[in-house]
């Protein structure tokens, strides 16, 4: 559980799930949703996949990712984001370095 | 981690309490035996029905275990009326809590419904449909139990098999209309 908590406490992991929500996108249609590079979106890949939240499958040369995740773990998510939960942030109020998130 | 084989092994123990009790309720309580004996039959012929089908059989073997459980919790307490074990109180603290686990059931089937997904397919008009079905009837199913589970609580004891039965079939109701206007079954793939 306290994956899941690490996973969804990160906005641009939640933003993925939403993402997800619609319909299954592989890796790089995700990543253009976001201004990060792509090691650092592979890394929110990563901590989303190993907390089971979503899912993986290789089709051809593409990653598709597809949501997975149950009741619980989404209304914890819908939570999160109403109260702006994040805690990627650092106490000085800086943004974590690109590729450096998440222990890279 | 589930273990495999686990499944086997649990479901075969719980389908044999099922039997052992529906087959001591006929010596028990003769006059309801047509109740004894599709207690004694449902089982082994959910189960066997359930393997033919293609899903995971060790999943399969775990709900037949949870199903026989529940079928066996419920001839369990039918015997200790019958065998003067409980009055009548104990007996509707039995049942109230009987549909609490019920509703739980639920909710705990319904929370992980969104979760099981299906091999991905490139090739569906709409990939994301059939994900959305699962998250709406998870939602609905979570929500029915719950308030199965409360009504068994609180509700009177008089009306609490009523009351209980209109959250779930209400649930039912819902879903049934959002797989029917999503053309889900229609158009056969999503």
């Amino acid at each position: 559980m306290s994956n899941v908590f690490k996973a969804i406490a990160d906005p641009t992991r939640r933003q993925v799930l939403a993402l997800l929500r619609e319909k299954p996108l592989s890796a790089g249609e995700l990543a253009d949703h976001f201004d990060h590079s792509k090691p650092t979106m592979s890394a929110h890949f990563t901590i989303l996949r190993e907390a089971g939240l979503i899912d993986a499958t290789r089709h051809g040369k593409s990653i598709i990712y597809r949501l997975k995740m149950s009741v619980l773990e989404e209304a914890l998510m819908g939570l999160a984001g109403a109260v702006g939960l994040d805690l990627t942030q650092r106490p000085d109020g800086a943004a974590p370095a690109a590729g450096k998130e998440e222990g890279q | 981690m589930r273990k495999a084989g686990n499944g086997l092994r649990l479901a075969v123990l719980a389908v044999a309490l099922v039997e052992a009790l529906a087959i001591a309720m006929v010596f028990m309580v003769p006059e309801k035996w047509p109740l004894w004996l599709i207690a004694t039959l449902s089982m082994p012929l959910l189960w066997a029905g359930a393997e033919c089908s293609k899903c995971d059989k060790d999943s399969i073997r775990y709900s037949i275990a949870g199903a026989a459980l529940l079928v066996g919790a419920a001839l369990a307490m039918v015997a200790a009326r019958a065998l003067g074990l409980v009055d009548q109180a104990n007996s509707e603290i039995a049942l109230r809590l009987f549909g609490v686990v019920n509703g739980s059931i639920l909710v705990f089937y319904g929370n992980l419904a969104p979760k099981r997904l299906g091999r991905y397919d490139p090739d569906a008009k709409d990939p994301g449909r059939k994900p959305a079905l699962q998250r709406f009837s998870g939602r609905v199913f979570v929500l029915a139990g719950l308030a199965n589970a409360l009504i068994w609580l609180f509700a009177p004891m008089d009306r609490a098999a009523l009351w209980s039965m209109v959250p779930v079939a209400g649930g039912l109701a819902l879903v049934a209309l959002r797989i029917f206007r999503s053309g889900y079954l229609q158009r056969g793939k999503a």
